[in-house]
């Protein structure tokens, strides 16, 4: 390649602007190609009242869940620790385990994710 | 009133405030999911989406960014978890449906803009994505890295060499050797 044929850096930046600016018309001719309304604020109000009253469902619903998960827990831990101590002790061991090797193996992954960025 | 003040009244449970901040960036909103999907129904759809996100986290938007750049950011997270989802031949025929309406729509008036977009759209997402918002939205490569979660030299590489596989792939359609359909970095 001869000296007169590499684009100087000038060149090639006018060229890459170009390039931008072509692209940039043809994103603003599809913006232009489809045509849509915006709603009044009154669709968004309501919009946001049905949410928020779907929130609050899902949230007394999460509640019941977890609060009937915790009793049912804490019944089996008192019936164990009082009935049966040898079975409460292993459950104890197996919980300890469990976390530890969650928390071990959610590190590693993170440890992953990072380096593949 | 300013948007601050909107934004504010909202975070304290305003209905209206919030409201008026959707309705004022639907439009916006709108328009850059069309220019991720190419389709009016899918950019509405996620619009729609992005809006049930915002009002259940509006309360953890720190303000420091504008609103429109915060439902944008939800939006582009929803756009790609979603193409996650479905079955990547799936998310290939829709998108490819999109372009040939869009094609044909600019073929009828007589316009070439749609090889542009056609270029742009065998992009993996990853490099599409950022160029939009790098070059048409005029983000800068932090907010870009802010919003889509990624460091901030991913994003330049990734700006880079999206456009230079446009313009690569551009530049070898006009010589007629590049088959149309085939993907650069689409497999």
């Amino acid at each position: 390649m001869t000296k007169d044929n590499i684009p100087s850096e000038k060149q090639s930046s006018k060229t890459e602007a170009e390039f931008v600016q072509s692209m940039n018309h043809s994103f603003e001719q599809l913006e232009q190609s489809f045509s849509f309304t915006t709603p009044d604020v009154s669709f968004f109000e309501q919009k946001i009242a049905e949410q928020k009253k779907q929130i609050r469902k899902k949230w007394r619903q999460d509640l019941l869940l977890f609060s009937t998960i915790a009793i049912i827990i804490l019944s089996l831990m008192f019936t164990a620790f009082f009935q049966q101590p040898y079975v409460f002790v292993l459950l104890q061991v197996m919980t300890v385990i469990s976390l530890v090797g969650y928390t071990g193996y959610e590190f590693k992954k993170g440890k992953g994710r990072v380096r593949h960025e | 009133m300013e948007e601050r003040e909107w934004v504010n009244a909202a975070k304290k449970g305003d209905e209206y405030a919030l409201a008026q901040l959707f309705q004022q960036n639907y439009s916006f909103l709108v328009h850059y999911l069309i220019k991720l999907t190419y389709s009016l129904e899918q950019a509405e759809d996620l619009a729609q989406e992005t809006m049930t996100k915002a009002i259940e986290h509006i309360v953890k938007f720190n303000g420091k960014s504008k609103f429109s750049t915060w439902l944008i950011s939800i939006a582009t997270r929803l756009y790609i978890d979603q193409k996650r989802k479905q079955k990547r031949e799936q998310s290939w025929q829709k998108q490819e449906q999109a372009l040939r309406m869009i094609k044909w729509q600019a073929q009828s008036a007589n316009e070439d803009w749609h090889m542009m977009l056609e270029s742009l759209g065998k992009l993996k997402d990853d490099f599409r994505i950022p160029i939009l918002l790098k070059h048409y939205y005029g983000y800068s490569y932090d907010e870009i890295a802010a919003m889509l979660q990624i460091a901030e030299g991913t994003v330049k590489s990734r700006v880079h060499k999206g456009i230079q596989m446009v313009r690569k792939e551009l530049n070898e359609d006009d010589k007629g050797q590049y088959p149309v359909g085939k993907t650069v970095e689409q497999n």
